[in-house]
């Protein structure tokens, strides 16, 4: 009988289809609002536009219409940011959060800061990173690996910290010794925790690469919104958040792969 | 790399004491309260030697081991190797824990091969692991992961994982519990057969009676919490062991009577109180007792009248009134 229910399940809703039943029940409920006319198109343009502007703006040549040939550009642009701060977090986050998770002189000596500068919202450090390094590369970099240091750092220490001490334990009297262990038994230990806060990290990266490059810089996916924005093009306002959504899932989808790529613990046990 | 073992047959030499423990207490302490878990615990361990404990639950036992593994730090008194205060864990000193340590990440052969890891030729550890793979006969689950093994299975990696180390001193808590009886004897003959081998010393932690008159050269009788030392028995009975021996039986009925009374009737406090007089042993000496030596009659009548001396039973009483 529950085989029977099972079999059918699977039959009618093939698991890959799952996922795209969310957006195209939105995606029509849009196209069927819009074509009612109930909502002007300057506050929410017809899905056909929308597919419009996003085809010129990806595809054609540059000079053929406003934002068009752009496209390769301001990816490229955005990628190096989130990439540079992206690796930036995990350079600082990573190792601190394994000491901090390990040693209780270290946890004692950061969490209370650390915890305190994370109440602090991003967007408030951005006049601050405007006065210190400018319009450009350097703020969106720093705001980026803020950002996206405190999931990598918090989610690191937890893991860590919740290692189970029977596998040092059995580490240390086969004889395996403090620096070895962190590699081959703490880091696949607590590997789970690692993807989750890389993942995290990498989510958060996108959202303040956008808040820094909504500061006036001339390329970059963000900074196509913001432009959009002033000569009041909601279709590519519409257009650079999808574009966004959709490399920030690619690229979270990337981490995951490279992730299982090279840790075998990663592969094993997410 | 092979450590080399110098006894040829340790089993019939009296050795001198591998492990040793002197007054050994442990608290711990847990908010305001400090509870103690193992009350002036003296024992030794002869080098080759096969030492059971058992005791019941929340005794200490795992404590005890915590302890001889360097895991935990005694609280007073001395845990000693070779004469060595024992401080760190080490290759020497190996636990097959009482509980799942595998690492979930590696494969049933990547566990095996894991302490020998950059420490050998890859083609002679890649031989060693096959022979423990079958030793423990695991060969055809050899690419599964701990996930996907079962708990008896799960038990005999973390045994073959610290076998394939050969360490002096092997410490296992209740390593054959998820076993069915006829794995269970095989392991035990496994065990049995490769201690014969190598001559490592052995605490052997469990539950089950019939397993420690099966493997022991003694037996110590742990005390409900706190953990102390209330009797020993050296068994004296010739390998391999069975249940048709004569002795056996009496060993038998004798544990059951000193275990049973310890976990089953715990109001029954007349037995206890003088274990002396009901077993008619002679109080353990706090010294180490060189008690290999008499076990090893192949003649079951003379064992049968050694018996009595042999046991040796602590003459404190177990409430003292203090
Ligand atoms: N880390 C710890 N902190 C506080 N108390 C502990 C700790 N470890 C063990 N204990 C206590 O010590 C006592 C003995 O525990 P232990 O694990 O040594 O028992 P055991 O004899 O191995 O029992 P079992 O046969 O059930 O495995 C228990 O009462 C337990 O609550
Ligand atoms: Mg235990």
């Amino acid at each position: 009988m529950q085989q029977k229910k099972h079999g059918k399940e699977s039959g009618k809703w093939s698991p890959s289809m799952l996922p795209w039943i969310i957006p195209g029940v939105l995606f029509g409920l849009w196209i069927s609002l819009s074509q009612t006319g109930l909502i002007p198109s300057y506050l929410l343009p017809h899905p056909v536009d929308i597919l419009k502007t996003g085809y010129t703006y990806i595809f054609s040549a540059p000079g053929d219409a406003p934002y068009s040939g752009r496209f390769l550009g301001d990816l490229f642009a955005s990628v190096a940011r989130v990439f540079l701060g992206f690796t930036l977090a995990i350079l600082i986050g990573f190792p601190l959060g394994v000491l901090s998770g390990r040693l209780a002189l270290i946890s004692q000596l950061c969490n209370t800061f650390i915890n305190a500068l994370r109440a602090v919202p991003g967007i408030t450090w951005l006049p601050l990173a405007l006065v210190w390094f400018g319009i450009g590369m350097k703020t969106t970099v720093f705001l980026v690996s803020l950002a996206a240091f405190f999931p990598i750092y918090l989610n690191i220490a937890a893991g860590a910290s919740q290692v189970n001490p029977r596998l040092l334990q059995a580490g240390a009297m086969m004889g395996i010794r403090r620096i070895r262990g962190t590699f081959s038994i703490l880091i696949p230990g607590c590997m789970p925790h690692i993807l989750t806060g890389l993942r995290l990290g990498l989510g958060i990266s996108w959202a303040y690469l956008v808040l820094g490059e909504l500061t006036g810089v001339p390329n970059g996916l963000g900074a196509v919104i913001m432009d959009a924005r002033m000569l009041g093009r909601v279709d590519m306002i519409v257009v650079g958040m999808m574009l966004i959504a959709i490399v920030g899932k690619l690229s979270d989808g990337l981490l995951v792969i490279a992730m299982k790529g090279f840790f075998r613990s990663a592969r094993r046990m997410v | 790399m092979k450590r080399e073992h110098t006894q040829q047959n340790p089993v019939n030499q009296p050795g001198s004491p591998a492990l040793e423990v002197l007054h050994l207490s442990k608290h711990f302490e847990l908010g305001e309260t400090s509870t103690l878990v193992l009350d002036d615990i003296t024992f030794c361990a002869g080098a080759g030697e096969l030492v059971c404990i058992i005791g019941c639950s929340g005794c200490g036992k795992t404590t005890l081991l915590n302890i001889l593994a360097g895991f935990i730090p005694p609280g007073s008194g001395s845990v000693k190797m070779d004469g060595n205060p024992i401080e760190r864990p080490g290759p020497e000193r190996c636990v097959v824990f009482q509980e799942d340590a595998l690492f979930p990440w590696l494969s049933v052969r990547e566990n095996i091969a894991f302490g020998l890891k950059r420490r050998m030729k890859k083609k002679l550890l890649d031989l060693e692991v096959e022979r423990f793979l079958a030793l423990v006969g695991l060969n055809e689950f050899r690419d599964h992961l701990p996930c996907e093994i079962s708990g008896g299975m799960k038990q005999r990696v973390a045994l073959a994982r610290v076998l394939i180390l050969k360490p002096q001193v092997l410490l296992m808590d209740e390593p054959f519990v998820s076993l069915d009886y006829h794995l269970r004897k095989e392991m035990q003959n496994l065990l049995v057969s490769l201690w014969k081998e190598l001559g490592q010393t052995i605490i052997f932690v469990t539950h089950d009676i019939d397993e420690a008159i099966t493997l022991a050269d003694r037996i110590i009788v742990m005390d409900i919490a706190p953990g102390r030392i209330n009797q020993e028995f050296n068994v004296g009975l010739p390998r391999p062991r069975s249940e048709e021996q004569t002795g056996y039986i009496f060993f038998r009925k004798k544990l059951l009577s000193s275990y049973g009374a310890l976990s089953f009737n715990p109001d029954q406090t007349t037995i206890r109180d003088n274990p002396q007089e009901v077993w008619g042993g002679n109080p353990v000496s706090k010294h180490c007792s060189s008690s290999k030596a008499s076990g090893r009659m192949h003649n079951p009548e003379i064992i049968c009248q050694l018996f009595d001396n042999q046991d040796k039973a602590i003459g404190r009483k177990r409430y003292p009134e203090s």
